[in-house]
């Protein structure tokens, strides 16, 4: 049961590597653009620009929350598979 | 030895292994003792035979047992075992836990292998990490007064950073620089790097006790020059130290490329003694990693084993 306990693990900390991964890179995604809106904002404040900026930031939000949506699914769908072999499979002993 | 992937999973458990550990990872590694790449019970028939002189080999950061192994399979335990009858023992640890979390684990391991086996006589081998995860056992041993330590008649260091590591001490600050750098990509470099394990964290100072990790601050210079744990009197330590290059004031300030000769000699080390240093032998033209499997460490080793106690 090591071995599936150990992809257990692999499958939980892929997971934890993209929820935290994309968390980190969302923010400095949304960091950096802020700034380019921000001058673009001081160069030529119109709402077209808001508007823009505004879009972009839900489309941001958007696709980093799919990318964890998904994996949370993957997650959820192969700790399930795992589930199902290891009632599946016949106890031995431990190593 | 250990299979790649036992070698990967060390190298994972060195990186983020305090991280897997305190969230139930099933990759992190449980202390244990290994025989033929598997872990094996007190109980194992392979044990059963140990004799009453055995001796502890304790890798070091981010390896597994395989870091002993020379190139046609032996490894000093086997060769310990030829020349001079010692049982080797292979230790395999998380080495990103703290570094007396291991202490006080391989404490508890040493005192259940007692029990269980007929051990008169111990060898204490600590490579890099491992011989601070073997002096922080010592000081978990001797303050809960443990039987073990009083059956050990020698510890021998191979390239162990008694007075810490120059790198880790620069990472630790470079990563507090970051950290306050008004730049987002700046902040997510000093996160990634906050990420490194506790076992990494701890090879700075070479903190042995939690008291010590707790006085932890970024700078370069060594928190305390005399360490706060000193050596144990209670039986002989020896010190191996290894250097890439020949040259005096090069070896001095860079050693094996990891730990530093001073480091790596608890202090002993002067780069213009005329003379050897009790207790401590010099191997040149050898980086820190081939110190754990290197004939001429084994030389120095058999004669630090041998010897009267």
């Amino acid at each position: 049961m090591r071995g599936l306990s150990r992809v257990r693990g692999l499958v939980a900390l892929l997971g934890d590597v993209v929820e935290h991964g994309s968390r980190a890179v969302e923010e400095v995604h949304a960091s950096t653009a802020a700034r380019g809106f921000a001058v673009a904002e001081w160069v030529a404040p119109s709402p077209r620009v808001r508007a823009v900026r505004a879009a972009h930031d839900l489309g941001v939000a958007l696709s980093y929350e799919g990318v964890r949506v998904v994996t949370r699914a993957a997650r959820s769908t192969l700790t399930l598979a795992l589930d199902v072999a290891e009632i599946a499979s016949p106890p031995r002993d431990a190593g | 030895m250990a299979s790649l992937l036992e070698q990967a999973i060390g190298a994972l458990n060195g990186a983020v292994g305090d991280y897997l550990a305190r969230t139930g990872n099933g990759l992190a590694t449980e202390m244990c003792l290994v025989r033929d790449n598997r872990p094996v019970g007190l109980d194992h028939a392979s044990l059963r035979d140990t004799g009453p002189r055995v001796a502890v080999l304790v890798h070091g950061l981010m390896c597994s047992e395989d870091v002993w192994a020379f190139d046609d399979g032996g490894d000093y335990g086997a060769m310990l075992q030829r020349d001079l009858g010692v049982h080797p023992l292979y230790v395999r640890y998380n080495s990103g836990l703290s570094i007396p979390e291991n202490g006080a684990l391989l404490s508890r391991l040493l005192e259940r292998t007692l029990a269980a086996l007929p051990i008169q006589q111990i060898i204490l081998i600590g490579y890099s990490m491992g011989g601070l995860v073997v002096r922080s056992a010592c000081h978990d041993a001797k303050l809960g007064e443990r039987a073990w330590l009083g059956r050990v008649e020698r510890a021998v260091y191979v390239g162990t950073p008694h007075l810490g590591a120059p790198l880790e001490r620069a990472g630790r600050v470079l990563s507090r620089l970051l950290g306050r750098v008004d730049d987002p990509a700046a902040r997510l470099a000093a996160t990634l790097a906050e990420l490194r394990s506790d076992g990494i964290k701890d090879l700075g100072d070479a903190d042995l006790r939690h008291e010590d990790r707790a006085r932890r601050a970024p700078t370069f210079a060594l928190r305390d020059p005399r360490h706060p744990v000193p050596l144990l009197e209670d039986f002989p330590h020896f010190l191996i130290a290894g250097s890439r290059f020949d040259d005096r004031l090069t070896r001095t300030l860079f050693g094996d490329l990891v730990v530093t000769l001073p480091s790596a000699t608890d202090g002993r080390w002067r780069h213009d003694a005329a003379r050897p240093i009790e207790g401590v032998a010099f191997v040149d033209r050898v980086h820190h990693v081939a110190l754990a499997h290197d004939a001429r460490v084994y030389e120095h080793l058999l004669g630090f084993c041998g010897g009267a106690p």
